[in-house]
């Protein structure tokens, strides 16, 4: 594996020579952070208007922290594949793609390290919404529990996301596509079990397991289940090993 | 290959998935399905055969070997994937972070079904569209998760109108609990609501609740703010039958009465209503006792071979104006170890009540005695009811006792009696629960605060179901927000204005010295 850094550190420098990175932080930011803002408000509206009301049931990490958490899961749908489009889609435009393979690089390493750079951008957007729960934490009473587990999900989510964005970046040569495509499976996965609806309870059971939703209402009410963690892992796992196959077609396509 | 045979092929591909999804859809492998996969079978045989030299080239070029080659392993891992995930599914764990893990059951309810040894089913009547379906099918999961015995299936109204109307369904939102050929009907989809009907479903003898009539008592079919019907359903999801007992008319205490309530009489009951509680109680029954301040007065003289002495007086409490109430509503919060309120942790609040005193050695013999709860050092039973009414307390020392005020009694009879070898059953023993003030538990006042615990606790006790006594599940902690302008300020600019400029700029900048580096 020792030639997982040096891909590691070119590609997270390559993030960060690029406008790519910097507007897709700063348009998460902005979104999350203005959701932030009107969910706190609205809350502490609330609050005032019950205050003299000793039945009233006004739980800030129920409210708040929960949605916080709830709608920047759903905002990856449509950042995510923005910061994995490039991924080998620049480089096989680029005409770099034959020079990485001439490298005594293994494959697993490039796909690694590339997937993990892009992972360690997305960790540092999280890292600048913890303003959200400091703040929260300065002016009221929530419960650490729940965000834990809330920006713990979020971390494998994103994972799981990136690693999947990486191999519909290495299917093509046009980032649009890419993103599009990324864009467009996950949100369907998101929705799937919505669908079960009109299926039998069988398939409705099975739309439930693999959309992803389902897992973020977990973690986002403070509840870390096993069930989830498998659930990313196996994710994040088969999107790397189809990633490989399709790096490896590559290869003996010729193309 | 020709190109109506290619066609041809991909329209057999087509019609093999298109079979697929029906059989997906259909849940079983019909006639429809297999007509559409045969024929498509067909039609790809038909084009392989007559374009077989050109099949046996594609697939001995190498390109085709590593495709299949793929396709396999990747068919491979998933199918290992989906093994995982099955067992996943299944055998998961599961850690509530929350601060008082109110998405988790309650440790008495894991309790109960970690000792459920029979099977119990619930049928749940939600429609699809209902927003409290998905919440209570969680809940039910969780139950299944605990016990093997307990099964539960969702059902939609309307897809199966004849199964509802077997069960007489009426509203939606209604659980069946069946166990053992009976069933019970619940109407609200919550933790409380379910573990109760498991409860009531196995058990196999019906309990009766008594409430005493006759003497100005609260009604328990009255609904409004004086009633006692909220009570009643109280009583009633603890699994008993609740009715009314008019004693005046019977020789004695109905024999299946679990326990006997006497919710805050005006006038005095009778001599012989009075014997034959007395008499209910020597044989092992339970009363509860709510006996208004300045109410039946001769009472006294019935409750004092208890042990318990009502005076004629009413509690203050300054420390009840904190709540925003009226100083003759004290507050409750000195809780004596007692089954009863065992784990209580919140304030009970009684609407003038009066003090529930006692002496064991005024009891008759064989009677244990004690103070259940008390008010705060504060608080004092202020025996001047004239000013009292004038709206003016004073202590006056001498006159009045000051606090903590004993607010309840509580006492068995008989519990001390040697065992006679003679006889299998164990003696009897009776048991009795009195309140300075009925008003605590009617439609106003049973919801505030520890009032409904405390009294339903109590008739849990009396009827003997100790077992299950139970706080009723977690609900969030009120965690309201305040904010100065200042800090509402603050929580606009920083996430939504500084933290993307900051990133911006860190952008422009790091770009722009690349650029100038270069």
């Amino acid at each position: 594996m020792k030639n997982f850094y040096p891909v590691y550190k070119k590609e997270f420098a390559t993030y960060f020579a690029s406008p790519i990175a910097y507007v897709v932080m700063a348009v998460f930011l902005t979104f999350s952070g203005f959701w932030f803002y009107s969910q706190t408000i609205s809350f502490y509206l609330t609050s005032m208007q019950q205050a003299g009301n000793p039945n009233a049931q006004l739980n800030l990490t129920d409210e708040v922290v929960r949605n916080i958490i709830w709608l920047m899961s759903f905002f990856t749908i449509f950042v995510v594949p923005g910061l994995t489009m490039r991924l080998y889609s620049e480089e096989k435009k680029l005409g770099t793609m034959e020079l990485l393979f001439t490298y005594p690089i293994k494959d697993i390493e490039v796909v690694l390290g590339k997937g993990l750079a892009c992972f360690t951008v997305y960790a540092i957007m999280l890292a600048f919404t913890l303003l959200y729960p400091a703040l929260l934490i300065m002016f009221g009473e929530p419960e650490i529990g729940p965000i834990i587990t809330g920006y713990v999900g979020m971390l494998l989510l994103g994972f799981a996301f990136i690693m999947l964005g990486g191999f519909l970046s290495s299917l093509t040569e046009n980032q649009i596509v890419a993103y599009i495509l990324g864009m467009g499976i996950l949100m369907l996965l998101w929705v799937l079990r919505y669908f079960g609806d009109f299926f039998t309870s069988r398939v409705g059971q099975v739309f439930g397991h693999i959309s992803t939703s389902e897992y973020v209402d977990n973690f986002s009410k403070g509840q870390f289940d096993t069930k989830d963690l498998i659930f990313f892992a196996n994710f994040a796992i088969f999107s790397i090993f189809l990633t490989l196959r399709s790096l490896e077609s590559k290869k003996w396509r010729g193309r | 290959m020709r190109l109506h045979s290619k066609i041809l092929g991909l329209a057999g591909l087509v019609l093999i998935v298109l079979g697929g999804v029906l059989w997906v859809v259909r849940f079983q492998f019909d006639l429809y399905v297999s007509i559409t996969t045969i024929a498509g079978l067909f039609l790809l045989l038909f084009t392989l055969f007559v374009n077989f030299a050109a099949f046996r080239d594609f697939i001995g070029r190498r390109s085709t070997r590593y495709g299949t080659g793929s396709i396999v392993t990747i068919v491979l891992v998933l199918a290992i994937i989906v093994f995982v995930e099955a067992i996943s599914a299944k055998h998961h764990v599961r850690m509530d972070m929350t601060r008082n893990k109110r998405y988790s059951l309650s440790e008495q309810t894991v309790k109960i079904l970690k000792g459920l040894n029979k099977d119990v089913e619930a049928l749940a009547f939600y429609s699809k569209g209902n927003a409290q379906r998905d919440t209570f099918e969680r809940v039910l999961k969780q139950y299944r998760y605990y016990s093997p015995h307990f099964r539960y299936t969702m059902i939609d109204p309307e897809m199966d109108p004849t199964v509802t109307k077997e069960h007489g369904v009426k509203f939606y939102g209604t659980t069946i609990v069946k166990a053992e050929g009976r069933d019970v009907k619940i109407e609200e989809g919550t933790e409380e609501k379910l573990t109760n009907g498991i409860l009531r479903v196995l058990r196999s003898e019906r309990k009766t609740v008594y409430i005493l009539k006759g003497h100005g008592e609260a009604a328990v079919d009255d609904e409004r703010e004086g009633g006692y019907s909220k009570a009643k359903d109280g009583v009633q999801n603890e699994s008993y039958e609740v009715k009314e007992l008019v004693l005046l008319r019977e020789e004695e205490v109905p024999r299946d009465a679990a326990a006997v309530i006497v919710n805050g009489p005006k006038v005095l009951p009778s001599d012989h209503e009075l014997k034959l509680l007395s008499n209910y109680i020597g044989r092992g029954g339970s009363v509860l006792f709510m006996i208004d301040p300045d109410a039946a007065p001769g009472i006294e003289a019935f409750l004092i071979k208890y042990g318990v002495i009502l005076r004629r007086d009413i509690v203050v409490d300054p420390m009840s104006r904190m709540f925003g109430a009226d100083f003759r509503m004290p507050v409750v919060t000195e809780y004596a170890r007692h089954p009863i309120t065992e784990n209580f942790g919140v304030a009970s609040f009684f609407p003038v009540a009066r003090s529930v005193n006692v002496d064991p050695a005024k009891a008759s013999k064989g009677v244990k005695v004690n103070v259940l709860t008390a008010t705060g050092p504060k608080s004092w039973a202020e025996t001047n009811l004239r000013e009292l009414k004038l709206g003016r307390a004073e202590f006056k020392a001498g006159e009045d006792t000051m606090g903590p005020v004993p607010m309840a009694a509580v006492a068995t009879i008989g519990e001390d009696q040697p065992q006679d070898p003679s006889k299998t059953q164990r003696n009897p023993v009776g048991k009795m629960v009195v309140f300075g003030d009925s008003d605590f538990a009617n439609n106003s006042y049973l919801s505030a605060s520890g009032n409904r615990d405390l009294f339903l606790n109590s008739v849990r006790w009396l009827a003997g179901e100790e077992d299950f006594i139970a706080i009723r599940p977690r609900s969030s902690e009120s965690t309201p927000l305040f904010l100065k302008a200042s800090q509402a300020r603050l929580i606009f600019i920083l996430p939504v204005v500084v933290l993307p400029v900051v990133v911006l700029t860190v952008g422009v900048t790091i770009i722009s010295r690349r650029k100038k580096n270069r």
